[in-house]
């Protein structure tokens, strides 16, 4: 069984890839500049940002993540498609 | 050879191969390879104009600076 795409799903996907882009190149920026304070606080901003899109999602759409590092609901769907990869 | 560097500076730079006249094929006339920033850059300096996420996505880079991409130099523009 398939679960029902919408254009906010996509719209909310592709703002959870994108901070977590920004999360990926400042993690890399951070271990050459651990002393830069703008970076840590930008890094942290959107920390928050990405775990509040996340909040938003998951209960919509299911678990990003597996292995407790997500909430899963009453209804076990982790084996329902489509995968990221397939959207 | 620093200041012709300066003077010289282009994301593309071309070089010319020798080409042999038992060399079956045609010349290629110009090589081209890609010299970008960040092998200029020693350090990253701190404060860099970002791009916005979306945008840092699509490019591959956080960093406005950074951000280089291939374009066939062989290929003749249509615009």
């Amino acid at each position: 069984m398939n679960k029902k795409l919408d254009a906010e799903y996509y719209q909310l996907l592709e703002q959870i890839q994108a901070a977590d882009f920004v999360l990926v190149e400042l993690t890399l920026y951070l271990d050459t500049h651990p002393d830069d304070q703008n970076a840590l606080t930008q890094f942290n901003q959107y920390s928050e940002y990405s775990r509040q899109l996340k909040a938003i999602f998951e209960p919509r759409y299911g678990p990003l993540l597996q292995y407790g590092n997500s909430p899963v609901g009453q209804q076990w769907d982790w084996g329902s498609g489509p995968w990221p990869w397939q959207v | 050879m620093d200041q012709q560097h300066e003077q010289s500076f282009t994301q593309v730079k071309t070089w010319q191969p020798f080409h042999s006249p038992f060399d079956p094929c045609p010349p290629i006339g110009n090589k081209f390879y890609r010299t970008p920033i960040n092998i200029y850059m020693t350090f990253q300096p701190p404060n860099l104009e970002q791009f916005s996420p979306q945008e840092a996505l699509r490019s591959g880079t956080l960093w406005k600076v950074f951000y280089d991409y291939y374009e066939n130099p062989y290929r003749e523009r249509d615009s």
